[in-house]
């Protein structure tokens, strides 16, 4: 069968992946480091004993312990390769541009309007990441935002730097929240993957910028910067 | 008492308990804590504190929102996050850091050299 390929659909395939992945790995290297210190300490005190020089098995086994934890640890290193397989292009980008495709390919809006305001600028970065990473911020706005109302996203451009801010018409989130909900596969609505904002985070941080919530009035305003020159 | 050396922030207790105890083996005065919260309160108790060493992912936030704290309460630390996410290195403002899963060995030498000799930026 001969499928087109869709760089859109493949950037937020590969997103996905990194955040499971991001987890697993978290979640892994800390029982597998754990292992490894206690074992460390254990040999530290054990090589003080009798114990060390009259059962050849014992250093033997503590060397055991080490390599095999240390191949689990070379595993999850495999896996973290698997998921940089795709090329990514840093590219100087027109901010307007990407806005318009970041709209045209989120969900639908409802009754919410969306107003925009870019600044011309030359962002940096993969232009399938950084239409992703705004997709995902528009639609936390526009599902935050009641029918009737607006959503406002602005492009800035700064020293060093553009940001992207995305303004909601919500019930508004404390920045301590933000922390929490920034985590992958943490949502405050059901149903919901809670992946978007962590997917945002890590395009911007890949691009020399930082996902930040900052205070509002009006709702919830995130500000999503990514670096304007220089490699990633 | 001897003051810390190191205040070492985890909310994983096996992965924290375990090194604090590689450290202290080494020589090295640790201070454990387990959340954000209980950082926050820590720093300003301890402005002689040489280094910090924080889990990138902690449950209610991240390791590195303690920096600005820690760069106004302790002159003299250093801020190294201990993380198993490549993307962690990347982060600026941060003096280093040690990668969850590296040879315990390798962590305890790296954290006495940044113990014996302590930042200046302040």
């Amino acid at each position: 069968m001969n499928r087109s390929r869709d760089p859109a659909r493949e950037a937020e395939e590969l997103a996905v992946t990194e955040e499971v992945l991001s987890l697993l790995r978290h979640d892994a290297r800390n029982k597998l480091s754990a292992a490894r210190q206690a074992g460390a300490y254990l040999k530290s005190r054990t090589e003080r004993t009798d114990l060390w020089t009259s059962d050849a098995r014992v250093p033997r086994f503590f060397s055991i312990i080490d390599e095999q934890l240390l191949l689990a640890d070379e595993i999850l290193e495999r896996h973290e390769a698997l998921a940089r397989v795709h090329e990514r292009s840093p590219d100087l980008l027109d901010p307007a541009r990407i806005v318009a495709m970041a709209i045209a390919a989120a969900q639908p809006m409802g009754e919410v309007r969306v107003d925009t305001s870019v600044d011309p600028g030359r962002p940096q970065a993969d232009p399938h990441e950084l239409v992703l990473a705004l997709r995902c911020l528009i639609d936390n706005a526009v599902e935050a935002t009641p029918s009737g109302k607006r959503v406002e996203l602005r492009g800035v451009a700064g020293d060093g730097r553009y940001a992207f801010l995305v303004e909601d018409q919500g019930p508004g989130l404390h920045p301590d929240d933000f922390h929490r909900v920034v985590r992958p596969f943490v949502s405050t609505r059901v149903g919901r993957r809670g992946l978007g904002l962590a997917i945002a985070r890590r395009v911007a941080s890949r691009w020399g910028g930082a996902l930040t919530c900052l205070p509002s009035e009006s709702g919830a305003l995130l500000e999503l910067t990514v670096g304007v020159g220089g490699a990633p | 008492m001897s003051a810390p050396q190191v205040l070492l922030v985890d909310d994983d207790d096996a992965s924290r308990f375990t090194l604090a105890a590689l450290l202290e083996d080494a020589g090295v005065v640790v201070r454990e804590i387990a959340t954000l919260e209980e950082a926050r309160a820590a720093i300003p108790e301890e402005p002689d504190c040489l280094l910090v060493l924080a889990d990138y992912h902690l449950d209610e936030g991240l390791g590195v929102d303690l920096l600005p704290l820690v760069r106004q309460h302790m002159p003299r630390a250093r801020f190294v996050l201990v993380s198993g996410d490549v993307e962690a290195g990347s982060l600026p403002g941060i003096d280093g850091v040690l990668r969850k899963g590296d040879d315990p060995r390798v962590a305890i030498a790296r954290v006495q050299a940044w113990v014996s000799a302590p930042s200046d930026a302040g």
